[in-house]
């Protein structure tokens, strides 16, 4: 029962986050803010797309994986793509196509919707590896 | 990513480590997943440095129309990707000279290529920083708004400097490892 407890959280969380995502589009009547779920939501998919290409075949290390390159630019992908998800906002915001209010919001939904895909895989990523 | 970073940072990583082996004894906090740490602050020093670029020309765009953006403001910043990719494409196993593989003219030519590629980088920051100081410092008149295109190339070249410098660094640190390359 306690998967149910943080499935039940996360969505809550989620909803939380797309409620801000659209109140900053919806207050203001100006849609531009909805392209940070885009990059927020684009965000962990280098991750899982790269997750696998490591092979610890190498000549002189058997236990760590050092033939990870394809991994470390996952990494560098979604570390781009988060942070474009902070500096659309922000650029928009600096030459007055959005309110400042409205940056701040969706930043942070942004932010939710992107903790949630984490936090998802972070607890349920577990249960996979035990078979 | 948060998955990795919390499975290892256990207190015990974080305890003062020293080494008793060699004889400069070193006594540091080490940084858990340094790597995975590394790789991400590059990343995000990367987009920071083009996101400021494209900050500046929307700006500019949108608001004072006056200004002309030449080649000199786009070729820097793409100056400073090139030597990045070059400095990122070496294989840095070449430099740990833990096993004799590799030839002496291999580790010659890979010293050539960092070498090369840093250059590259730090030309292109000298060169913003004469483009800024040339053509927006000394021309115009002392307001911030007209040589803010000149502080966002800058800040686009020290930035994705920056970036690289700290991938590099982070290639080579590795947590098993006795010792750390800084």
């Amino acid at each position: 029962m306690a998967g149910l407890k943080r499935i039940i959280s996360l969505s809550f969380i989620l909803a939380c986050g797309f409620l801000l995502v659209i109140l900053s589009g919806a207050l203001y009547q100006n849609w531009w803010p909805l392209f940070v779920v885009a990059t927020f939501v684009l965000a962990p998919l280098p991750n899982a797309i790269f997750a696998k290409c490591a092979s610890g075949d190498d000549l002189y290390s058997f236990h760590e994986q050092t033939n990870s390159g394809f991994k470390d630019f996952g990494k560098f992908l979604t570390s781009i793509l988060v942070v474009s998800g902070i500096f659309l906002p922000v650029v928009l915001a600096h030459v007055e196509v959005i309110e400042f209010a409205a940056m701040v919001m969706s930043v942070s939904g942004g932010f939710l919707v992107y903790f949630t895909i984490l936090a998802y895989s972070y607890f349920f990523s577990e249960e996979n590896d035990e078979y | 990513m948060i998955h990795q970073l919390l499975l290892s940072s256990t207190p015990s990583t974080l305890s003062p480590v020293s080494y008793n082996e060699f004889d400069n004894k070193r006594i540091c906090y080490r940084f858990p997943q340094t790597k995975v740490i590394a790789t991400y602050v590059s990343g995000g020093l990367f987009a920071i440095g083009w996101w400021a670029f494209i900050d500046a020309l929307v700006y500019y765009r949108l608001n004072r129309g006056f200004l002309d953006v030449t080649f000199g403001e786009m070729i820097t910043g793409t100056i400073t990707t090139l030597g990045m990719l070059i400095v990122a494409l070496i294989d840095k196993s070449i430099f740990k000279d833990e096993l004799y593989i590799y030839s002496h003219r291999t580790l010659w030519k890979a010293r050539l290529f960092l070498f090369f590629g840093f250059t590259l980088m730090v030309s292109s920051l000298i060169g913003s920083l004469t483009l800024f100081i040339y053509k927006y410092v000394v021309s115009h008149n002392y307001d911030i708004h007209q040589y803010y295109f000149g502080i966002a190339v800058v800040v686009q070249n020290a930035s994705i400097m920056m970036s690289s410098i700290i991938l590099l660094i982070g290639q080579y640190s590795n947590n098993e490892a006795k010792y750390d390359f800084l």
